[in-house]
């Protein structure tokens, strides 16, 4: 497969460290280029959406980065040292769902978000449970299991177990689906007070919304490349 | 970035309490649910080994063709208790290839989502994988053991419990080391690579055992001593004993190994190892072996583009089955058996008899019905497939049934014609021989087309349903009706192995035709609307 030399950059930030960088990606499987090479560079705060058709690569690339899948070539760098998803400054960084989730069937709702809160040392993590329950409407499923819950809720689950915790890094695939708009709306605005507060945020989206409210920029994949475009352009390109 | 880390202040939270505290939270009712769910696998996996202890002690008795003339085979030079050592080292190689599948080293998918992206020393969960990795290790390697006891007693006819006591401990160590060992080819992701060592040093083993079975053949004295002498010598309970110390000190050095560097794995290979433990156990539970030996992605890949000029003339159902059967490389299974049953039949003592062309016959047909249904199963399952096909669901299902028969019928002819080659069988009436052949392929099609559709099973329900005796052994049957009706259909095949001169009694066609006729059925019914159209 040909693959063009694509760069993509983000040169926002003042200084020359970047949160996440992304050095002549190639992302795929053995034997299955998807798309690359790619250079990436995210500053404190930014906010990208990754946009594409489907098989494009956008999971694939969010999936790389977070260290699941080996890159073809390259290198991605967080915090100016290699992605290492079993370190702790990685952990404690970097907050993921890009999955439709696996639960202990043996906990209720809020005690898996208790488990995230208490494994990140959250102080007062009772009001901060509570806090994403009535955030995401969840108070009456609290004391359910997961087993429980419709694929809307489990949904939500997921992404209060994302959010409940400090984050400098975090990554969304696909955040919108099985949503209602009401909760939709709601995390947009959450999302884009999460940015202005310094988070960077990367997220996998089909929503032209969620480019609008919440993010800056668009990686667009397309054809085998990615071209950084305005989120306004994304979303146009979403609706076209 | 792990330089960082000892920089970061690591919380002393511990995720394994609140899940201990969610458990014991259970009611009374909930927790006795769990225990009688743990007692009833632990009677079945009780009530099985008893089976198979008939089994096994069957099929040694059907090998040994005891009391049943046979032929001289001039090319067979071993015994069956000269072999068991053989097997020994076959069964080692697999355990060890087993576990590397397995890990062993795994999280489950919950632990995987909500623990290990956790910023916590994961000794604790590192640590309570490698204890399972290890009962899983000694678990599996008793099994083995326990399963080649058996074989031995079969062909001993009679041995010291002493040996066998030493002998279940040597395994047991054995099951240690070995995961010990995957635990640090896990550690090092070396995995695949040791994967393929061992596939190779099977390879060695089947050339090292043609060199003995050619020096054998050639009364080379040297051989010949050392063949008896490890035959002689798994008897001993000094070999034992002696392999036990041996063990045992294996068994601290790979565990001070393993124990050094555990706590490398990488998340990585924790998920994608409890994955793959969480398909095995699947399959266990649902006793349906198709998930676990479904072929990878990788494997499919490596084969994308073959027989691609096979199919191109074919019609789009026949080039669905085709190219299962070649790039699932789910041929393999069947011409293995059947490269396995002419060397055993040509070059072990006693095997060329009528009676373990029977066990042939019935292995054989219980693995066709098993790996057709593979093949077929989309066919007959995926209406999704049917729509896109643009065929009505009786054609897909007649053209599954088809390839079925013509399948089935090509390995039992094949196998037919090898132990006649050999003379193991007569093969003087061709005709019955050919109807024999041609109802036993129906029948495996008819067993394949019922497995292929084999659902997911609800056991609690299932079993928890059946009131007495007679309503259990009513739902254990329905399992293996399938089966059962593949294996029915062969009485006229197994009557010509047993009888070639006799002729074949009414009864026996009678009943064939009964289990073959659902195949029947389906194929008649695609001829005659053929011939009307």
């Amino acid at each position: 497969m040909y693959l063009a030399t694509n760069v993509v950059t983000m040169q926002t930030g003042q200084d020359a460290k970047y949160q996440l960088e992304a050095k002549e990606l190639v992302i795929g499987y053995p034997q299955r280029t998807i798309c690359g090479p790619l250079n990436l560079q995210l500053s404190r705060g930014h906010g990208v959406g990754i946009i594409g058709a489907n098989g494009s690569g956008k999971s694939t690339l969010i999936r790389t980065i977070l260290g699941h899948l080996a890159p073809i070539q390259g290198e991605i760098e967080f915090l100016g040292l290699p992605v290492n998803e079993d370190s702790m400054t990685f952990r404690q960084e970097v907050a993921v769902q890009v999955t439709d989730g696996t639960f202990f069937e043996e906990l209720t709702v809020a005690e898996h978000l208790e488990i995230v809160a208490r494994g990140h040392s959250l102080p007062s993590w009772e009001q901060k449970v509570q806090a994403e329950l009535d955030f995401f409407e969840l108070q009456e499923v609290a004391s359910l299991l997961p087993g429980e819950l419709s694929s809307g809720q489990r949904r939500k689950v997921l992404l209060a177990a994302t959010l409940i915790r400090p984050a400098q890094l975090v990554l969304l695939d696909e955040p919108e689906q099985r949503l209602d708009l009401r909760i939709r709306q709601k995390l947009y605005r959450r999302l884009a007070t999460l940015r202005q507060s310094g988070t960077t945020l990367l997220v996998v989206t089909h929503d032209p919304q969620l480019l609008r409210h919440s993010l800056e920029h668009a990686l667009l994949l397309d054809e085998d490349q990615g071209e950084m475009i305005s989120a306004e352009s994304g979303a146009q390109w979403l609706e076209r | 970035m792990n330089a960082n880390d000892a920089a970061v202040q690591v919380p002393e939270f511990d995720p394994q309490q609140l899940i201990l505290r969610a458990k014991r939270r259970r009611n009374f009712s909930e927790r006795f649910d769990s225990f009688s769910d743990a007692y009833v696998w632990v009677l079945a996996a009780l009530v099985a080994l008893a089976y198979l202890f008939s089994a096994i002690f069957g099929l040694i008795f059907a090998l040994l063709g005891q009391g049943v003339p046979h032929p001289h085979m001039p090319l067979a030079v071993w015994s069956l208790q000269e072999l068991s050592p053989v097997l020994l080292v076959l069964a080692i190689f697999y355990l060890f290839r087993l576990l590397l599948h397995l890990g062993p080293l795994a999280v489950d998918s919950s632990k995987a989502e909500w623990w290990l992206p956790l910023p916590l020393r994961s000794n604790a969960l590192r640590g309570r994988a490698l204890r399972q990795a290890l009962l899983l290790g000694m678990l599996a390697s008793a099994f083995i053991g326990i399963i080649w006891l058996i074989v031995l007693y079969g062909l001993a006819g009679a041995f010291d419990p002493l040996v066998a006591g030493w002998a279940m401990v040597c395994f047991v160590l054995a099951g240690i080391v070995l995961t010990n060992l995957a635990v640090v080819v896990q550690s090092n992701g070396k995995q695949d690579q040791v994967q393929r060592w061992l596939r190779r040093a099977v390879l060695v083993l089947i050339v090292v055992l043609v060199v003995f079975w050619g020096l054998l053949k050639a009364q080379n004295q040297w051989v010949l001593g050392a063949v008896e002498s490890a035959s002689d010598a798994i008897l001993q309970i000094s070999t034992w004993v002696g392999g036990g110390l041996i063990l045992f000190a294996l068994c601290i050095i790979s565990f001070w190994w393993s124990h050094l560097i555990y706590r490398t794995i990488g998340a990585r290979a924790l998920r994608s190892s409890g994955e793959n433990q969480q398909l095995l156990w699947g399959s266990l539970m649902q006793a349906d072996y198709r998930a676990a030996t479904a072929p990878s992605t990788a494997l499919i890949g490596r084969r994308r583009s073959q027989g691609r000029r096979l199919v191109s003339h074919l019609p789009v159902a026949w080039r669905v089955l085709v190219l299962r059967l070649i790039r699932g490389a789910r041929w393999h299974l069947p011409v293995r058996y059947l490269v396995l049953v002419m060397a055993l039949t040509m070059t072990v003592e006693q095997i060329a008899n009528p009676l373990s062309a029977v066990v042939f016959y019935l292995l054989l047909s219980v693995l066709l019905t098993l790996n057709v249904s593979a093949v077929i199963s989309p066919l007959l399952t995926q209406s999704q497939l049917t729509q896109h096909l643009g065929q009505s669901t009786a054609k897909l299902r007649q053209t599954a049934a088809l390839f079925a028969v013509l399948y089935s019928a090509l390995a039992l002819t094949l196998l037919t014609a090898g132990l006649g080659a050999l003379g193991v069988i007569e093969l003087s009436n061709s005709w019955m021989w050919g109807a024999a052949v041609l109802l036993g392929s129906l029948g495996s099609a008819a067993g394949s087309l019922g497995y292929a559709q084999r659902k997911e099973r609800d056991w609690e329900s299932l079993l928890g349903g059946a009131t007495n005796d007679m309503a259990i052994a009513a739902v254990l049957f329905n399992e293996v009706s399938t089966l059962v009706r593949a294996v029915a259909t062969l009485a006229p095949l197994l009557s010509l192995v047993l009888s070639p001169q006799r002729i074949i009694a009414w009864p026996l066609w009678l009943i064939s035709l009964i289990f073959a006729f659902r195949a029947l059925r389906i194929l008649v019914g695609e001829f005659s609307k053929q011939s009307r159209s």
